[in-house]
């Protein structure tokens, strides 16, 4: 096995009754890298996230991240995994500014109970951090506002905040252009850009062909569970079966136009 | 509008519930004098509901969680305090510590397997945990059964003995403002941010790193007990001449929960509003009634608290004092931007 064992996924499989969601995948990732996994609708590939981010347990097969078996959510958090959801999940309970601190722990319940100025301190660091964070992201004019009443767009953006704010090494993204408009999801593919310069591994479930082509330098394609795919965007785009996948049948591939739409 | 980086609650803001609370449970011996001297009963009543009602709010409330069985762990703490003392001959102390370690372990266990449900199926699992241990005491001849345990001991309790009634108010009261103030520090810590986000979304906390189930299982351990707590205030310090399972049914259980919605889920103050507007509303309905000369209105009363129940969700599904407190932030905002 190769030593830089980043994110390693072994012959991974989620049957839901008779029905293979997830078909014997396997697929490593390298540190800091940026890929997409594509494929038609019900190929699997939210449930190939779940599996990853430790929300499902899998019917056979491991996933494992720096060499330690993703077992739960909470797991996955502590080895550095963290995600977003394809419907947005932020806590409508909470500002946008505490959604974010959420993910900063503290959850003591002893120095929760007793309030010292230590730990208020500490919380003071949070808020600050959360803030810093929501800056960078622009939001910072929404850090009060209750997190389900800012425009759809600005929730995305908040969720992909919150999710950073874990100081992730590998960072899964849902659909995350779903129903952004052209704009606000140009602005999201330089935001994801940023993210990847300062050494995040990236892996992202997207519709938005577009953005996907232009963003990532490795394409995985899952079709009915199955690993269709797995190369560079020109390579994918240039294989039949992806096409038949697609486009239905043994449809032919329409001419390689490789690098004319970058 | 200037910006300024965001900090916790002050001390100060914190603190000004709590001190106007201590101000009120000092004072309320002083207005319960001479001819409103019943109103210390009704008080010392108040302050027990409140106390489980403060639990409730925790569970409820912040973290989303029903539970439909607390008058369960306000009877196993009110049993076992009555019958260490009254059968065993056990001291105050070891009474209080049986009876908060019984809650707290029936919680612990009972929590560990009914917090995996949710919704409904929660609801209905703490509904029959409820009902066990109401059957339980109903039937067992330790507690005397349906007889009910008829002449509690006058014990004392710290020097205080049943008939000072407000040394037992300011001791009932004391103990009501310490789980207050608990109350407000947790709420405003990060941990009221994870109980929020756990009543939110369960599946997003917990990628969040958010330890979801011991989250969970803190919260309806600490709920249960602060019910047994106030299962002990009522049987050993606000001393009923007569202790019997009625007491601790699924009525009691529906009413708590009537409070908690009554004075707004998401605020420790609406749970104090909502136990002592419930609690003294009982009796209100009663002594009105009697004035009326109705020997039953007491009939009408689970009819008059459904109408109400019924009445708040429709009109203030938030509970009274989120309610109260979003119509002030509107005026004072109003005011604000002239």
């Amino acid at each position: 096995m190769a030593p830089p064992e980043f994110l390693q996924v072994q012959n991974l499989s989620r049957h839901f009754g008779g029905h293979k969601a997830v078909d014997q995948v396997s697929l490593s990732l390298a540190r800091g890298s940026l890929a997409a996994v594509i494929g038609p609708n019900g190929a699997g590939k939210t449930t190939l996230f779940n599996l990853i981010a430790g929300a499902l347990a899998p019917t056979s097969g491991a996933v494992l991240f720096g060499g330690r078996l993703v077992r739960s959510p909470e797991g996955a958090c502590k080895l550095g995994i963290a995600r977003t959801f394809q419907n947005v999940r932020l806590f409508h309970e909470l500002s946008v500014l505490e959604n974010v601190a959420a993910a900063l722990g503290g959850f003591s319940f002893w120095q929760g109970s007793l309030r010292l100025p230590r730990s208020v301190e500490a919380d003071r660091l949070r808020l600050r951090k959360a803030h810093y964070l929501l800056e960078d992201a622009g939001l910072e004019d929404l850090a009060g506002r209750p997190a389900g009443e800012i425009p759809f767009g600005q929730q995305r953006l908040a969720e992909l905040v919150r999710a950073l704010a874990l100081e992730p090494k590998l960072l899964l993204l849902d659909e995350p252009a779903a129903g952004l408009n052209p704009t606000e999801t140009a602005r999201l593919g330089e935001f994801i850009r940023s993210i990847h310069r300062r050494g995040i591994a990236i892996l992202l479930v997207e519709h938005d062909m577009n953005l996907v082509m232009g963003l990532v330098e490795r394409v995985i394609v899952l079709h009915q569970g199955r690993q269709l795919a797995d190369g560079t965007p020109a390579q994918v785009r240039s294989t039949p079966a992806v096409c038949a996948a697609y486009l239905g049948g043994a449809a032919p591939c329409p001419p390689s136009k490789e690098g004319s739409d970058a | 509008m200037i910006r300024r980086p965001p900090e916790p609650v002050s001390y100060l803001r914190l603190y000004c519930g709590p001190a106007a609370l201590l101000a009120a449970i000092l004072l309320t011996p002083l207005v319960a004098r001479g001819a409103y001297a019943y109103l210390l009963p009704l008080a010392q009543l108040c302050a027990i509901y409140a106390i489980m009602v403060t639990g409730l709010t925790l569970l409820m409330g912040f973290t989303g969680q029903v539970s439909l069985g607390h008058a369960g762990f306000y009877g196993i703490g009110a049993y076992t305090a009555a019958v260490a003392v009254t059968s065993f001959h056990s001291p105050a102390w070891l009474a209080v510590g049986l009876a908060l370690l019984a809650g707290a372990l029936v919680a612990l266990g009972a929590g560990f397997v009914v917090l995996r449900l949710k919704g409904h199926h929660l609801a209905l699992a703490t509904l029959c945990l409820g009902i066990i241990v109401a059957e339980l005491i109903n039937r067992s001849k330790l507690t005397h059964g349906a007889e009910g345990i008829l002449d509690l001991p006058e014990i004392t309790f710290f020097g205080l003995s049943k008939g000072s009634s407000p040394a037992q108010f300011l001791f009932i009261g004391l103990i009501l403002w310490l789980v207050m103030l608990w109350a407000v520090n947790l709420t405003t810590s990060p941990v009221g941010r994870a109980l929020k986000a756990i009543q939110g979304d369960e599946g997003a906390a917990a990628a969040l790193g958010v330890p979801v189930a011991a989250v969970k299982l803190k919260i309806f351990v600490a709920s249960a007990v602060l019910a047994a707590l106030a299962g002990v205030l009522y049987a050993l310090v606000y001393s009923p001449s007569y202790l019997g399972p009625e007491e601790f049914s699924l009525t009691l259980s529906i009413m708590l929960v009537t409070m908690t919605v009554v004075g707004g889920m998401g605020s420790i103050w609406g749970g104090l509003a909502g136990a002592v507007l419930m609690t003294s509303l009982h009796e209100i309905i009663n002594t009105v009634g009697a004035r009326c000369g109705s020997t039953d209105i007491s009939r009408y009363e689970q009819l008059i608290y459904g109408l109400l129940l019924a009445a708040m969700l429709i009109f203030c599904p938030k509970g009274l004092v989120p309610a109260v407190h979003r119509r002030f932030r509107r005026v004072f905002t109003a005011r604000t931007s002239f």
